[in-house]
């Protein structure tokens, strides 16, 4: 596997939990792993040897895996998005041999997608297109809450002049009833 | 039907393999590497060491017992090139540098339904298949 020593920590120092599999062929190629709060890391398989596989991981914003998804950025550009990546060595029993921390302009050339590397739906397993969808559907649901809430500002409006304008016609109700007496007119207006 | 590995994966809470796995006659394309002795060629993942895997329930255990194959050297030579330009270069260290092809027959195995858009189909074999044998490299990836 290529040398990556100058680049190697002690450990991981986040949590990533695997969600699902995007590219499969007798094993993993891509897959998909969230972080305790909920940012989005892919893991790039890139090399092994006897003993391990060498797996990329970085990460990936929505807008950004969003943008992957509609074939407007490469999966390259997903990585050379970040300025450092890690890599991480994992024998068969996923025990972590090794973690490095890289400057995404020194990963070795070979580690790297082409500039081809678009999503295609065909190709990338169930999981990719359930994971675009829902992100999709969590897209059109903060859409939703916020047209909503600009809904109920308006409609908040709305009740404060009919409310006004209801006030007002009570008012003028009340002025009619007891213009014979302006004094009690004045004093419920007070109130 | 014997599979050749059926003792590992006879335990798993999943059929396997799966119901609508059927024999079939059938000319099918394989990655493999240069020589087709090559150890590497005819091992399901299962029994690969390091396995590329990040998880591991039993869908996927009974998944790692099969094959890969395609249903023309066309998708097979397209399915490779889309891989390798995700994981560039190296692919050919992994997934193999040749193609080559076999008519399979009811006997070697049972077959998922060919993936109507890539020709891929999950193959798990019978005993005796000596695929090493049998395959015969017809081009380069």
């Amino acid at each position: 596997m290529e040398n990556l020593e100058p680049y190697k920590i002690d450990k991981l120092d986040i949590s990533l939990e695997h969600k699902g599999d995007l590219l499969y062929h007798e094993g993993v190629i891509l897959s998909h792993f969230v972080e305790n709060y909920g940012e989005h890391y892919f893991y790039k398989w890139c090399d092994c040897d006897a003993n391990y596989n060498r797996w990329k991981i970085f990460k990936i914003s929505v807008k950004d895996l969003f943008l992957f998804f509609e074939k407007e950025i490469t999966l390259l550009q997903l990585i050379q998005k970040n300025s450092f990546v890690y890599f991480m060595d994992l024998d068969n029993n996923l025990e972590q041999k090794s973690i490095f921390i890289c400057p995404t302009q020194k990963i070795p050339k070979d580690y790297l997608p082409s500039e081809n590397s678009f999503f295609d739906e065909i190709e990338y397993e169930m999981y990719a297109s359930t994971l675009k969808d829902n992100l999709q559907k969590q897209a059109n649901n903060a859409i939703n809450f916020i047209q909503s809430m600009m809904e109920k500002t308006r409609n908040m409006e709305d009740i404060k002049n009919d409310n006004f304008e209801g006030i007002k016609n009570k008012m003028d109700n009340l002025f009619k009833s007891y213009s014979h007496n302006k004094e009690f007119a004045n004093l419920l207006l007070r109130k | 039907m014997d599979f050749e590995y059926s003792d590992k994966f006879e335990n798993l809470s999943v059929k396997c393999p799966p119901d609508d796995y059927l024999p079939k006659n059938m000319t099918v394309f394989r990655w493999v590497f240069n020589e087709i002795t090559d150890e590497r060629n005819f091992k399901p993942l299962a029994l690969q060491n390091p396995k590329r895997i990040l998880d591991f329930d039993d869908t996927t255990k009974c998944k790692s017992f099969a094959l890969s194959v395609y249903n023309s050297e066309e998708n097979a030579k397209k399915r490779f090139q889309f891989l390798k330009n995700t994981m560039g270069e190296k692919a050919y260290k992994t997934l193999g540098t040749n193609i080559a092809s076999l008519n399979i027959t009811e006997i070697d195995g049972v077959n998922e339904e060919p993936n109507a858009q890539t020709g891929h189909i999950s193959h798990h074999l019978s005993k005796n298949h000596q695929y090493e044998k049998r395959f015969i490299i017809i081009s380069t990836l």
